[in-house]
Formats: C-alpha cells, sequence, structure tokens
C-alpha cells in the first residue's frame, strides 16, 4: 500500500501537465483524476471540463455498507452554477447530476447520483460542505445518503510553484455505513497540478485522496 | 562610430520587443488555479512568457515581437479558466 502511494505520488510530481484546483468543474478542455481511498470505500472519478461552467465525469464507487459491499458505476455531469471570483478569495456552487448502475449479480441496476456542492476559499482558509445522494433501484430505505463538511487551514503562504500545505478537518455523515458520522483530519500537500491527503479518523480509520489535473 | 552601432542596436532592441502587460486577477487563491491560467495563456503562440505572483494577485505577460492581445481577448482567457479580471496595465 505505502509502495503503490510513494509511486502514485512519485509520477504525479514527475507529469509535467499543468493544472488548476482540484474541483468537480476546472478550465476548459482539462481533465482530471480524482480518488478517494479507505477501508470502506473506494472512489475514482475520472473528469473532463468542456467549458469553465460545465464537464462529464465517469465514476467508479465501492462502498462498505451495514448491507455489505456495494459497487456503483456511474456517469454524471457536473455543473457550475455560480462562482464568486474576489481578489482575495473564491466561492463557487455545484451541482452533479447522473445516472448508471449498481453492479448486482453481474448486472447493473439502475441508480441515479444527485450531489449538491458549496466551497469557500483563500490562500490561508477553506471550507466547503457537500450533499451527496445514490438512489437505487431497491426500494427507498437502500439509498444511500452522505452530507461531508470540510474546513481547512494553510500554515504558510506558498508562491506559485512552491508546496502548499493544508490542514483539513473533514466531517462525514452517512446513513448506510458502519460508522454512520467519520471525523477526519487530513494533512494536504499539492504542487502544480498534483494533490495528495492523507487522512486517519477517529475510529482509525486511514484515507488516502489523490487527484492530477492535465 | 561603435557607440553610434550600439545605441541603434538598443534603440531596436526596444521597438521590436515585445510588449508587456500585468493583468490583476480575481480569484486566484492558489498554485493549482496559476497553473491553469499559465496554461491557458502558453497554449496561445502570441505569449512567450506567463509570470504569475500570488501574493500580488498578478499575471504577468510578455508577447512575442510586434504581437498583443487585447483586453477583451486577455479577459475571454482568464473567463475560460475560471477566473476574473481586476485591473489590465500595459507597460
Amino acid at each position: 500500500m505505502i509502495s503503490k502511494l510513494i509511486f502514485l505520488v512519485v509520477i504525479g510530481f514527475l507529469s509535467t501537465t499543468s493544472s488548476i484546483y482540484a474541483h468537480p468543474v476546472a478550465y476548459a478542455g482539462s481533465n482530471s483524476i480524482m480518488t478517494w481511498n479507505s477501508q470502506s470505500m473506494s472512489d475514482w472519478m475520472l473528469t473532463h471540463t468542456f467549458e469553465s461552467t460545465y464537464s462529464l465525469s465517469a465514476r467508479y464507487q465501492r462502498i462498505e455498507t451495514i448491507e455489505g459491499e456495494r459497487t456503483f458505476y456511474i456517469p454524471h455531469l457536473n455543473f457550475l452554477l455560480k462562482r464568486w471570483n474576489e481578489l482575495d478569495s473564491q466561492a463557487n456552487v455545484y451541482l452533479s447530476m447522473g445516472h448508471g448502475g449498481e453492479k448486482v449479480n453481474h448486472s447493473l441496476k439502475d441508480t441515479s447520483f444527485l450531489a449538491f456542492e458549496t466551497d469557500w476559499e483563500s490562500r490561508k482558509y477553506y471550507v466547503s460542505f457537500r450533499e451527496e445522494a445514490l438512489m437505487t433501484y431497491k426500494k427507498r430505505a437502500s439509498n444511500l445518503y452522505m452530507s461531508k463538511v470540510r474546513m481547512g487551514f494553510a500554515p504558510y503562504l506558498a508562491e506559485f510553484n512552491e508546496l502548499n500545505s493544508w490542514f483539513i478537518l473533514e466531517a462525514i455523515k452517512q446513513n448506510k455505513n458502519k460508522d454512520s458520522f467519520m471525523l477526519t483530519p487530513f494533512v494536504r500537500l499539492f504542487y502544480r497540478n498534483v494533490l495528495v491527503e492523507l487522512g486517519v479518523s477517529q475510529k482509525g480509520e486511514s484515507q488516502f485522496n489523490f487527484m492530477i489535473h492535465f | 562610430m561603435n557607440i553610434l552601432i550600439l545605441i541603434l542596436a538598443l534603440g531596436s532592441m526596444s521597438v521590436y520587443a515585445g510588449e508587456k502587460v500585468e493583468v490583476t486577477v480575481k480569484g486566484m487563491v492558489c498554485s493549482f488555479c496559476s497553473q491553469g491560467i499559465t496554461k491557458k495563456f502558453k497554449e496561445n503562440p502570441i505569449v512567450k512568457s506567463v509570470n504569475v505572483n500570488l501574493d500580488m494577485h498578478l499575471v504577468n505577460l510578455e508577447f512575442n515581437e510586434n504581437q498583443k492581445l487585447d483586453d477583451q481577448k486577455i479577459e475571454a482567457l482568464l473567463k475560460d479558466a475560471g477566473y476574473g479580471v481586476e485591473k489590465i496595465t500595459r507597460k
């Protein structure tokens, strides 16, 4: 696991491509790969941004729930509904929606996806809120809902082409996880087009997030 | 004579040197943002160099000889990258 992590970080740092911040919608013509991984889930998302206001993602999610392991394949559209650009800060509102499938006995069953996200960030502080729903072919009680709040600060102001470091606290509430509430502090490092986050929850579950834009 | 040649050479350099523009950008809050903006401008063959100063919210552009981007084009490129323009200063 550690060697795989180091490999991914090295590959990312050696990449010569450019990027912007790890939002679901980036600049026109850009691509991104984002992944979030822990013992209880694995989430991979490949995104292409067509315009600065919308992008298309292909997503794979494996989630350990109280009903067992569930796997989803969801293509979805992401829209930047509103952005506020100020001299010292930026705020955004995003909406994502899609329709795909949940893998059940070698076939895919209809699943819809909806997410709302808003954030505000300056060079020193960062806060975001995300609400996400996976509505499955099963009865409504099987739907997965997640609320996520993140807050962070940068211990120093990094210039362009310097290593950026952040401390982030993440709170997640999920209706189908064994741990319905998870509090995870993260260390976030990013340089050029690569972002890495490492965290350990209050329950001792480690998490590794990785994002690259090109 | 040598001085005259030197003066003429320096004079011609200033005539043909690319124009420099200083753009104050809104929403540029991290080096990731700077990377996207840099890439967007470097895609344009007119642009010779792009330098970012996050502290001052500045993007400094230098164009190739006898070429330049007008303010509307600079604003459009920054909008494509997802950012706003506070001020454009030509040097």
